[in-house]
C-alpha cells in the first residue's frame, strides 16, 4: 500500500516538475544555453587541449532542469536535522567582515560577483 | 507562484552560470560517468553559497529596500493558457509539493530532487551528495514516507 503511494507520489512529482521546466520563461532558455556557451569558452581559454564540445552537453540539457532545483534549494530555511555540508562550511568570521567592512554599501549590490570573483582567481 | 518563480529565476541562473564556469574549467577531464553527479553537486553547494550570503546580504540591506518595492501590477502573473482550471490546479499542486520539500530534513530534501527530479540513480546521487548508496536509499525512503504524510492522501491533482 505504502508502496504504491510512494509510485503515485513520484509519478504526480516528476510530471509537476517536468511541466515547470517546460514552461521556463524562453529568454531564460536562451541565457542558459549563452552561459553554457561562455563556460565552454572559459574553459577551453584555461586549459590546453581543447575542450571538446560535448563535455556540456549534460549540463547543458540539465541546466533548465537544475533552475527548478535551485529554485527549491534557494528558498529554503538554513541547514537543520541531518544534513552535512558538501563542503566544510566557510567560518562565521566571513559573515562579521562583511558587515563590518568599509566598503561602500553600493558594493553590497554587486556582493555576489566580487565573492565569487574572489573564490575564481583563476577565471577571467 | 508564477511571481515567485520569475522573481528568483535571475539568482537560479546565476547559480547555474556559476556551477557551468565551476564545473567546465575544472571537472572537464573526468571521466563522463562522473559529469551528471559533479555539476549537481556544484549546483547544491553553489545554492548553499548563495543562500548564506543572501541571509547576510538581507540583513545588511533591507532598509535600503523600503523604497523600491515593486508595483504589484506590474509584477502580476501573465495571463494563463488554454486549461486555466487545469494549469492552476497543477501549480498549486506544485506549490503545495515545493512547500513540503523545502521542509524536509536538508539531505533528505537533496535525495528525492536528484532521484525524483533530475532522474539520477543511487550511485550518482551518492556521487553528488558524497555519502554512501545505502544513505541515499534510507534518505530517499524517509524523504517519500514524510512527503506522503505531509501531503495527505488528496494531493495528487
Amino acid at each position: 500500500m505504502a508502496e504504491r503511494d510512494d509510485r503515485r507520489l513520484e509519478e504526480r512529482a516528476k510530471q509537476l516538475y517536468r511541466q515547470q521546466q517546460e514552461a521556463l520563461d524562453p529568454d531564460l532558455r536562451r541565457r542558459l544555453a549563452d552561459a553554457r556557451r561562455q563556460a565552454l569558452a572559459a574553459a577551453q581559454r584555461g586549459s590546453k587541449p581543447l575542450l571538446p564540445l560535448t563535455v556540456l552537453v549534460p549540463a547543458g540539457a540539465a541546466a533548465a532542469v537544475v533552475a527548478g532545483l535551485v529554485i527549491v534549494l534557494s528558498r529554503q530555511p538554513g541547514p537543520e536535522g541531518d544534513y552535512t555540508p558538501l563542503v566544510a562550511a566557510d567560518p562565521p568570521v566571513e559573515d562579521m567582515e562583511i558587515l563590518l567592512g568599509n566598503e561602500d554599501l553600493e558594493l553590497l549590490d554587486d556582493l555576489d560577483f566580487y565573492l565569487w570573483l574572489d573564490d575564481e582567481p583563476e577565471i577571467g | 507562484m508564477a511571481k515567485s518563480m520569475i522573481a528568483d529565476a535571475d539568482e537560479a541562473f546565476d547559480v547555474v552560470q556559476d556551477a557551468m564556469i565551476r564545473f567546465a574549467g575544472r571537472y572537464a577531464r573526468r571521466p563522463e560517468s562522473e559529469w551528471r553527479p559533479l555539476f549537481f553537486r556544484i549546483v547544491i553547494n553553489r545554492a548553499r553559497d548563495w543562500q548564506r550570503r543572501q541571509t547576510v546580504r538581507n540583513r545588511v540591506m533591507f532598509w535600503r529596500r523600503n523604497d523600491e518595492m515593486p508595483d504589484p501590477v506590474d509584477t502580476a502573473p501573465a495571463g494563463r493558457g488554454a486549461e486555466p482550471d487545469r494549469e492552476l490546479m497543477d501549480e498549486e499542486a506544485m506549490a503545495t509539493l515545493q512547500t513540503a520539500i523545502r521542509e524536509l530534513p536538508a539531505r533528505q530534501q537533496q535525495t528525492f530532487l536528484l532521484r525524483c527530479f533530475e532522474g539520477l540513480s543511487v550511485e550518482e546521487t551518492a556521487a553528488a551528495m558524497g555519502c554512501s548508496g545505502g544513505s541515499v536509499k534510507t534518505h530517499y525512503f524517509r524523504a517519500l514516507a514524510a512527503l506522503r504524510k505531509q501531503l495527505g492522501e488528496h494531493w495528487d491533482g
